[in-house]
């Protein structure tokens, strides 16, 4: 039942020239999408999970960013084709939801001009027939009154239709891929569930595969097939769905499920957070990325760097079922028991 | 629709870059380094400028009229033998001194209208309705309407400069004060019954100064270029007082026989805007907080 | 839109009636009898009597200012005692060479600095955008009379290739009013390109990293597309503001850029009259710039809610 792969990503890495030296924001990262799936990258800002999204699709200033690794689509490499090669494969074979409607949308054209442009820049077809397929994208994506949105400005429509035009313009190409980041932040709640039904809804009805990127799991819970959680750069872990929440392996991301509160949960407690800051990409440590704010790190943590890797069916036996395989970066994944809390950790060691 | 950062009055466009990159950061320190320099020789030039000179810049020696530049007279000498070094150093003075005083008295006018004006409302209203129809008027246009009203003397200017260039100051000090004034512990001691006064003086003004200051360097710059612009055209320091506006006017006429008449006051000019704009400039980037923004 | 442009139109009256007030007041700031003044030291007592009961000096202010103002609205500017023309006229006959020294400095302006600011902020960081900003503040730290000294000194004393200064007017032949006037223009408008490129430079940079940009890279438009209809339509709309704002300093800058190049346009006008101390005249000339600049940035304001559709909401 699986699909072939579509996006193949082998060792990406993204640095950018800074004036305290070349960073690498994203750090050797590897990740597949089959045909129709929607996989999940989470982590919190800063991870390097909206930098992945822009490498993928190239849009970072190539003057101080450069990428290495490969990101294949069907085969083809994107970071090797020539820049007009890629222009052309932008929006029409992979496209992107932007995150914030409001500056993501040019302020001094009109919906329709916008909407428009974005089919003519990769189909020839006269001013007419782009009007009208412009105003079926609008009807598909749930635009109400699609006419009159065409001659209004972005200011004038709220965020919620907002994001429905980038949606709109980001089909007009019918993409493999569709890449959203964190498509939904920036509007409220009950926004953002219609527009996660819409673009489940969109999905299901073309082979469209998509990479969503959030901090939401929530979201992650309700979208997703499966998921890679970042950490400073990193792929720390990577799962189904399922699996994921079931049995998180790596500590970072049970610190990211056990910091969801709970409805029912007892108040007098305080939230779980996860202690300390994430060191920023200057002085990334020698280590294991996370060590530093690992209640579980051991020496050999805080010296060499831990490999992702795949997490094997006879440690998590009866969890893991059919699914694909799994993958961790960490040294003891092996040894850090289930639902341990922090106390009882430290306890341990 | 328009923000009142500081900013040159002549040269309304001139605002800080808010994007250029993080190299800027480290450009700024030397920018108000190489300004502070061009500034600090140019006054040293003025302060032992005179010991260095063959004769005053009164002088008349018409037999050595119209030299060129030379070891006795580095700038040369103009149409009446005077030595154009000691003319020009002179003409710092005046030029130095117009601009600080223009400088001072704006600051302390504008600091008063700016104040009154962020803090209560009807003043506010009345106030800037007089301060945009100042600004109507081109900078040297009214400055030169004032000059003819008031008669051509060395006070005039300084007196017409500051006319002028006041609305400039007090609207900084103005959006300065109303940005701090919105924030909450001002509005706490206003709460507890602190008066308007204290407020003002003790609480807001403070926090108005440093965009203050940036304004008075730029005014500092304006004021001089002006101030030659003015005598240059004969409305502004009444010769044979040396300016360097002055010197200009009369190098222009003798522009085919001495070029040194133009050439070196004009460079002199040239250097001391020059300086305070890199000063300015530099200050605002480090000052002021608004036009401070790291990228990523 | 009509709103808009009424409400625009509102706002200007509290403006210009401080104007208004102002250049009413220039011939009553002079220390002592404006009419003495105005004839110099050796005219007879009732010449300057005579003067003073022409310009109403007699009358109490506000008398003087709602009779000055009268006039003034029915175009009436009064009358040059040195002239013996109306200001009105005097300002007409030299309007000419002022507004072709001005317009073609703004255009020399913008076509120069605008494609120079777009580039610089395309090669952030490099040479060509360091050479350009050092060369915008060389600009600005030369004041246009000084820079009108050098290039004469340059192109007219030494290379002998222009014109050192004087005037031919359109009729002469476009090549002829050319001549004469490329100098002038380019000392008038250096300051001017200046400004425009930093501020084309700085608002592109505002726009090229903005979210929309990234939009657009993302629907597979080319740099092109990207950079000359995307982002210079936003970008443009700080440039307007400069180039309305600091259309009054060029103005100004035109009339002492036409003294240091004799050119008889309004500049020389005002300056001849302060001279005479002709306050009649200045008071005129002064006036119609300040007015025409409130126009102008009128239309600039209009401009600015056509191009950008969020101005006329707010």
């Amino acid at each position: 039942m699986t699909n072939p792969a579509l996006l193949t990503v082998t060792d990406l890495k993204t640095s950018f020239l800074t004036e305290r030296g070349p960073v690498t924001a994203v750090d050797g990262v590897p990740f597949t999408v089959r045909r129709g799936e929607t996989l999940g990258i989470v982590g919190e800002s800063g991870c390097g999970k909206s930098v992945t999204a822009d490498s993928i699709m190239r849009l970072l200033d190539e003057k101080d960013a450069s990428y290495s690794g490969s990101v294949e689509l069907n085969g083809r490499d994107l970071l090797s084709l020539p820049e007009t090669e890629m222009r052309r494969a932008r929006g029409s074979e992979l496209a992107m939801i932007a995150q914030d409607s409001m500056s993501s949308l040019n302020p001094v054209f009109t919906i329709g001009n916008q909407v428009i442009e974005a089919i003519t820049v990769h189909q020839k077809m006269s001013q007419k027939d782009a009007y009208r397929l412009a105003i079926s994208l609008l009807e598909r994506t749930g635009v109400p009154e699609p006419e009159h949105r065409m001659t209004q400005y972005p200011h004038e429509l709220s965020g919620g239709l907002r994001q429905r035009i980038l949606i709109a313009m980001a089909l007009s190409g019918n993409p493999k891929l569709l890449i959203a980041d964190e498509p939904t932040t920036a509007l409220d709640v009950t926004t953002q569930a219609q527009i996660l039904t819409l673009i489940r809804a969109l999905q299901s009805s073309s082979d469209m595969a998509s990479v969503l990127i959030t901090h939401d799991l929530g979201v992650v819970a309700e979208m997703c097939d499966r998921v890679i959680v970042m950490y400073l750069g990193q792929v720390v872990e990577e799962a189904d769905v399922d699996a994921l929440f079931d049995s998180p392996q790596h500590p970072y991301t049970r610190g990211l499920l056990a910091s969801i509160p709970e409805i029912d949960g007892d108040r007098s407690q305080p939230l779980n957070v996860i202690a300390g800051r994430v060191p920023t990409l200057h002085d990334v440590p020698t280590g294991c990325r996370f060590a530093e704010r690992c209640d579980f790190a051991t020496d050999k943590c805080r010296d060499s760097a831990p490999p992702l890797e795949d997490v094997t069916l006879e440690t998590v036996d009866m969890l893991a079922g059919d699914a694909t395989p799994r993958k961790v970066r960490c040294w003891n994944w092996r040894h850090i028991p289930m639902n341990t809390s922090a106390t009882t950790a430290k306890a341990i060691r | 629709m328009t923000s009142f950062a500081p900013r040159s009055p002549l040269f309304p466009g001139m605002t800080a870059d808010r994007r250029s990159l993080q190299l800027r950061r480290i450009r700024n320190n030397s920018q108000v380094m190489t300004g502070g320099s061009i500034l600090l020789l140019i006054l040293l030039i003025a302060l032992i400028g005179p010991l260095l000179t063959p004769s005053g810049p009164y002088e008349t020696d018409t037999p050595n009229r119209l030299l060129p530049p030379s070891t006795t007279n580095w700038f040369g000498t103009d149409n009446f033998g005077r030595d154009l070094f000691a003319r020009v150093v002179s003409g710092s003075h005046v030029s130095l001194m117009v601009g600080f005083s223009v400088a001072l008295i704006t600051s302390g006018l504008g600091l008063v209208i700016g104040l009154v004006a962020a803090y209560f409302k009807t003043a506010d209203r009345i106030l800037m309705r007089i301060l945009d129809g100042f600004m109507a008027f081109p900078a040297i246009l009214l400055a030169i309407a004032i000059m003819a009203a008031l008669g051509v003397q060395t006070e005039n200017v300084i007196v017409a400069l500051s006319l002028v260039f006041t609305p400039y100051v007090a609207r900084v000090v103005r959006s300065s004060a109303l940005v701090v004034k919105e924030q909450t512990y001002i509005e706490s001691l206003r709460a507890q019954g602190a008066s308007a006064y204290r407020v003002l003086w003790v609480n807001i003004a403070p926090n108005v100064l440093s965009p203050l200051l940036i304004q008075a360097t730029f005014i500092f710059a304006d004021s001089i270029i002006t101030e030659a612009a003015l005598s240059f055209l004969g409305a502004g320091v009444p010769p044979p007082e040396p300016s360097w506006g002055n010197i200009l006017f009369d190098g222009k006429t003798l522009i085919f026989s001495a070029w040194w008449m133009t050439v070196f006051p004009g460079l002199t000019i040239m250097l001391v805007v020059l300086g305070i704009n890199f000063l300015g400039d530099g200050l605002r980037d480090l000052l002021d907080p608004r036009h401070k923004s790291i990228r990523k | 839109m009509l709103i808009f442009v009424l409400k625009r139109i509102g706002a200007l009256v509290p403006v210009l009636a401080v104007v208004a007030v102002v250049v009413f007041l220039l011939m009553h700031i002079t220390p002592g009898d404006a009419a003495a003044v105005m004839l110099g030291p050796e005219a007879s007592a009732a010449d300057v009597d005579a003067l003073r009961q022409e310009l109403g000096l007699n009358d109490p202010l506000y008398i003087q200012f709602f009779g000055w103002l009268g006039g003034v609205l029915t175009g009436d500017l009064g009358t040059s005692p040195f002239l013996g023309e109306s200001v009105a006229a005097a300002l007409l006959s030299h309007l000419g060479p002022t507004l072709s020294l001005a317009i073609l400095a703004e255009l020399f302006a913008i076509l120069v600095a605008v494609p120079a600011g777009i580039i610089a902020a395309r090669r952030r960081g490099t040479l060509i955008d360091q050479g350009f900003m050092g060369l915008t503040i060389l600009g600005i730290s030369v004041p246009s009379f000084l820079l009108g000294l050098f290039l004469i000194l340059c192109f007219s004393v030494g290379l002998r290739w222009l014109p050192v200064a004087g005037y031919q007017p359109l009729s002469a032949g476009l090549v002829e009013h050319l001549r004469y006037l490329l100098l002038p223009a380019l000392a008038l408008g250096s300051m001017q390109a200046a400004l425009i490129a930093r501020m084309t430079r700085s608002s592109m940079l505002d726009v090229l990293g903005s979210n929309y940009m990234k939009t657009g890279k993302a629907k597979g438009l080319s740099d092109f597309a990207l950079t000359y209809k995307h982002a210079f339509k936003n970008a443009s709309l700080p440039v307007l503001t400069v180039v309305g704002q600091t259309f009054g300093s060029l103005v100004a800058g035109a009339a002492v850029v036409e003294t240091v190049f004799n050119i008889p346009g309004i500049g020389q006008l005002i300056i001849n009259s302060v001279d005479r101390r002709d306050l009649v005249v200045i008071q005129g000339a002064v006036l119609l710039i300040a007015v025409a600049y409130v126009l102008i940035n009128l239309i600039i304001d209009i401009l600015y809610g056509l191009l950008d559709p969020r101005v006329q909401v707010s």
